[in-house]
């Protein structure tokens, strides 16, 4: 028996637990008391959740394709056969015709890892992660305007904040425990919702702002434009910023009396609003309701400016809070498994990359590579040949799906690295099983900058190997002489290579909880709380967002308006919830969300089956009647590969960040079944 | 009664490891976890973490497998299960009283062996002053059900060990070296800090709430609002019994049972998607009323016993005690 303290692989909030094992079994697990995060407290998904890494179906061994089937290979012909692969393809096509795709579900060491051997045993900046299809955009608008992308306050701030303003964000069913610390708050404290759906957090909301899919610019906008009218301005926060002055005049154009035409939302609760946020140290949530637009950059900068003018950032809380979806989505971020940076966001004319061709012993690319958003369609056209995916299941998770499994039939060679076989691994060339969260040791970053250390407490199945290592021996057999033999070794590299990781050591971490990065050496404490007294920018900088209406709008042949998102029993494309009983008899089955009205207007009861169509694809999902959602809109979960939601998202992006608009798709009800 | 220093408590740990495997509150990297022991010196008296209900139901275990054509059934055995608090201990009643005659959880029962810890300073989240109290008296309301075989106090850094059963006085006897009688004034200090903790842990009435408790009271759909549906409270709740069962593939196949809560929507969901408790105030009422009105009129008990864990894991703050005292205001 023993007991083993380490981190919820689920969502970024990143919650302590203790696992009980024995004989290589999770006994029981247990919310850490002393966890400054969740406090002894879990979701759903941390109680129960955990259980799938002992799932029969875990890959356990290599699998190479022989004959048009995938059959079991040792570890030496798996790894030769997958650097042969990628050699082909290199001497071919050159490097850029490889993609290389890390996980936000992996390690701090083996997105490392991922990134380097893109860049430094490949040579290409193709490179990128899920987080491209999620909080991109945030990085972009905040690093910009704040000289940081990330959380500015630790979750436990939520106790100090006197309001909170959530915009685009579920957090009840996301970020659970963070949303149930809002709840737990609310006495006394004020609560300012803006989502379209009736959502947990807007029914307890003392001001529910129910705008229209897509109109987020236009409404925070006009909660800006009362700020000013009324005077109620932080100067001193100004007197911190540039730009104000053009802001105010973008500003006058957006009265709440002329935006409710677009936003929908009455001028009175927007002067509430305004009241709250001005007065009150508030604290601003947001996710994927406000990046997953078209203006997704855009949408982050008017929320910047709102809380800037406000004066709430950079105090006990009060700040600007992107929730990062994923366990370490924000550590893939800050270790670069994206096309756009070097680790410790190093822009890509940084001399700094001067110093990884020191560290890596050879030279780099300086060229913007391609990013997930774009790779299928690159592959369809044949300039993506290969691709090397750890951890990610394109196939479900990315839009267009059927554009997708096109582009993996297509490509040469296919290598698949995951835990359990994926919609995706169905097309790989060479399979690798990897360790999964209990089997690998290393760190996580959650998504208030809280470095973690996760630990391995089972044996991996089979012949299934730790990313790292996987990594690691793939490079080796590709020529690399890389030589590490632990995480710990990965993670002193990088602490010599990213400044914001610098103090961040494995034997700080074996204790206590962690610590905020930026960290710049090892005896500083790390920074739970950014942009205290000073902008990491210096100034902030107020950029007056540019709005458009959403190209996918609904229209005469489309009537309505679908946005997608989760449900708090699964988690992305279920390769691991479905595997958990409880979780999978909570939502056995994908649904589409239909209000009242509209349910009335074409036919359909609760439990209906719909076929739903958009320009780009058509799924049959079962109703859910349901006043969450306003007339006109529906809400379908992407989680479920046998109606996929991305199968109805179309080419739509952010031009700035290349997330794609899985927010409004414009769709018409093709047909229903009672 | 015997009293002694930490070596009788360590003493003690020591006299039961020889027959069993020892579960007591531990410390693990600055949390206090009610786990099995592996060295006598490691038991410490601050209020674990987590209930001891894991002991008698685990929160997932194998009820039996089928392999090579026949059933194997697992004869599971208890542990000698220390530093529970008297609440904790009527609670496991209460879920005797309905698991009892499963064999899984009797042949734990019957071979467990119970030292409580009775509440020498209050507990910021408990309300037993209703319920029975901070020590096992022997005159305690749950007495008919059964009596832990210890029960040991701390006061002032000495430690009182009672018996209460015959396999208690046998434990005790060995101990005898370890400690002395208690002087009268002694025994007369640890009244009195007892029923002081008893006083300061009577802020919430329960007695009579069956009555309150109706059916269509507003509580319900407030706290429901609230609940992010975890089911900490549950999980949490030493009497909580509610379990699924599923048979799954692990080569051999094993029927495996959980522990449920009767929060989610799927727990009363039936085959064809028909739901007695669909809407979250359904489900809230039921966990209420089950608690304080059903269970009570059925068997004379409340299907709590006020040890504070549901609110203490719960991550909204959904507090029982508020709970409480809102069925009493209307
Ligand atoms: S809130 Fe997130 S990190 Fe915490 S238990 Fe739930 S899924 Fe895990
Ligand atoms: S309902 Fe709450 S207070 Fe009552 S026994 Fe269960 S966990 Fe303890």
């Amino acid at each position: 028996m023993k007991l083993v303290r380490t981190v919820c692989p689920y969502c970024g909030v990143g919650c302590g637990m203790i696992v009980k094992v024995r004989d290589e079994r999770i006994i029981s697990v247990y919310p850490e008391r002393s966890h400054p995060s969740n406090a002894g407290t879990l979701c759903i998904k941390g109680w129960k959740g955990v259980r799938y890494v002992g799932h029969p179906d875990r890959l356990k061994k290599p699998l190479i394709r022989k004959g048009g089937r995938l059959v079991e290979a040792s570890w030496g012909e798996a790894l030769r056969t997958a650097a042969q692969g990628l050699g082909n393809a290199l001497r071919e096509w050159g490097p850029e015709s490889i993609m290389v795709v890390g996980s936000a579900k992996c390690t701090n060491e083996a997105n490392f890892l991922i990134q380097k051997f893109a860049r430094a045993v490949i040579g290409t900046n193709n490179v990128d992660h899920c987080a491209r299809l999620c909080h991109a955009p945030t990085v972009k608008a905040m690093f910009r305007m704040l000289g940081s992308g990330a959380m500015t306050n630790p979750i436990s701030d939520i106790d100090l904040a006197e309001a909170y303003f959530v915009i685009g964000s579920n957090t009840t069913e996301q970020h659970p425990i963070i949303g149930a610390r809002i709840i737990r708050n609310l006495d006394g404290k004020e609560l300012i919702v803006a989502d379209p759906r009736k959502i947990r957090l807007a029914r307890l909301a003392d001001v529910h702002l129910r705008h229209r899919p897509g109109s987020d610019i236009p409404l925070l906008n006009s909660i800006a434009h009362v700020v000013v009218e009324e005077g109620l301005v932080d100067w001193e926060y100004v007197g911190r910023s540039e730009g104000f002055e053009k802001l105010r005049r973008e500003l006058e154009r957006w009265d709440p009396g002329r935006t409710q035409g677009i936003t929908g939302v009455p001028p009175r609760l927007v002067e509430e609003a305004a009241e709250i946020v001005a007065e009150k140290r508030t604290m601003f949530f947001f996710a994927m309701g406000i990046t997953q637009h078209e203006t997704g950059t855009q949408n982050v900068a008017a929320v910047v400016n709102l809380a800037v003018i406000t004066g709430n950032v950079g105090k006990p809380g009060a700040g600007i809070n992107p929730l990062r979806g994923q366990n370490n989505v924000q550590g893939a971020t800050d270790l670069a498994v994206v096309p756009e940076i070097y680790p410790g966001y190093a822009t890509l004319d940084d001399p700094r990359i001067g110093e990884f061709e020191e560290v890596w012993g050879t030279s780099l690319p300086r060229e913007m590579g391609v990013m997930l958003s774009e790779a299928f369609e690159r592959a369809k056209q044949g300039e993506i040949r290969a691709m090397y995916i750890m951890g990610e299941n394109p196939a479900v998770s990315d839009p267009n799906s059927n554009l997708v499994r096109m582009a993996l039939e297509d490509l040469e060679f296919l290598i698949v690295q995951d835990i359990f076989p994926t919609e995706t691994s169905e097309y790989a060339d060479v399979v690798l099983p990897a360790a999964s969260w209990a089997e690998e040791d290393g760190t996580i970053t959650s998504t208030d900058r809280r470095v973690q250390r996760v630990r391995a407490f089972i044996n991996p199945p089979g012949e299934a190997m730790p990313d790292w290592w996987i990594i690691t021996q793939l490079a080796r057999t590709m020529g690399a002489d890389w030589e590490y033999n632990g995480p710990w070794d990965v993670l002193s590299e990088i602490n010599r290579l990213v400044p914001q990781y610098r103090g961040i050591t494995w034997e700080r971490l074996e204790g206590g909880h962690g610590i905020h990065w930026p960290c710049p050496s090892v005896d500083h404490p790390g920074t739970p709380r950014l942009h205290e007294g000073r902008f990491v920018r210096g100034k902030a900088l107020l950029i007056p967002p540019r709005w458009k209406p959403p190209s996918a709008w609904r229209d005469e042949e489309y009537p309505l308006i679908m946005t997608t998102g989760r449900t708090y029993f699964h988690w992305h494309t279920r390769t691991m919830t479905r595997r958990v009983a409880v979780l999978q008899r909570e939502v056995p089955e994908p649904y589409v969300e239909v209000s009242p009205e509209d349910a009335g207007t074409y036919g359909i009861r609760d439990g209906s089956r719909v076929v739903l169509e958009s320009r780009h694809g058509r799924i049959e999902v079962r109703a859910r009647v349901s006043d969450i959602v306003p007339r006109g809109v529906v809400f379908v979960p992407f989680h479920f590969a046998e109606a996929a939601a991305n199968a109805l998202v179309g080419e739509e992006k952010d031009p700035e960040s290349g997330i794609p608009a899985y927010k409004v798709v414009a769709v018409r009800i093709g047909g229903v079944a009672p | 009664m015997i009293v002694g220093g930490r070596e009788l408590l360590d003493g003690l740990v020591k006299v039961l490891m020889e027959r069993w495997t020892v579960v007591a509150p531990r410390e693990v990297e600055g949390n206090v976890v009610l786990a099995p022991l592996e060295d006598a010196g490691e038991i410490v008296l601050d209020r674990p973490l987590n209930s001891p209900k894991e002991y008698l139901l685990p929160q997932e275990e194998i009820l039996f497998e089928y392999r090579d054509g026949g059933f194997k059934a697992p004869e599971p055995r208890g542990y000698a299960i220390l530093g529970i608090r008297p609440c904790e201990f009527r609670a496991l009643l209460m879920l005797k009283s309905v698991m009892g005659e499963d064999p899984l959880f009797l042949s734990r029962w019957n071979s467990s062996f119970f030292a409580v810890q009775a509440c020498t300073e209050p507990c910021p989240s408990g309300f037993c002053g209703d319920l029975g109290g901070p020590e096992f008296s022997g005159i305690d309301p749950y007495r008919p059900l059964g009596a832990p075989d210890l029960q040991y106090y701390t006061l002032d850094g000495r430690v009182f060990v009672d018996a209460l059963t015959e396999r208690g006085k046998e434990v005790l006897g060995a101990l005898r070296d370890l400690g002395e009688g208690a002087t009268e004034e002694e025994l007369e200090r640890l009244r009195m800090r007892i029923s002081e903790v008893w006083e300061d842990m009577k802020r919430v009435r329960v007695v009579g709430i069956e009555e309150r408790a109706r059916w269509d009271h507003p509580a319900y759909s407030y706290f429901a609002e609230r609940c992010i549906q975890c089911g900490a409270c549950n999980f949490e709740c030493p009497s909580c019994f509610c379990f699924d069962i599923r048979d799954e593939d692990e080569g051999a196949w094993v029927r495996v049972r959980e522990w449920d809560s009767c929060l989610l929507e799927g727990f009363s969901k039936m085959a064809l998607g028909a739901n007695p408790r669909k809407r979250e105030e359904d489900r809230m009422r039921q966990r209420i009323l089950h608690k304080f009105k059903y269970f009570k009129e059925t068997t004379g008990f409340y299907m709590c016993t006020g040890c504070g864990r549901c609110l203490e894991a719960c991550p909204s703050g959904i507090d029982l005690r508020e709970v409480i005292s809102w069925l009493w205001r209307e």
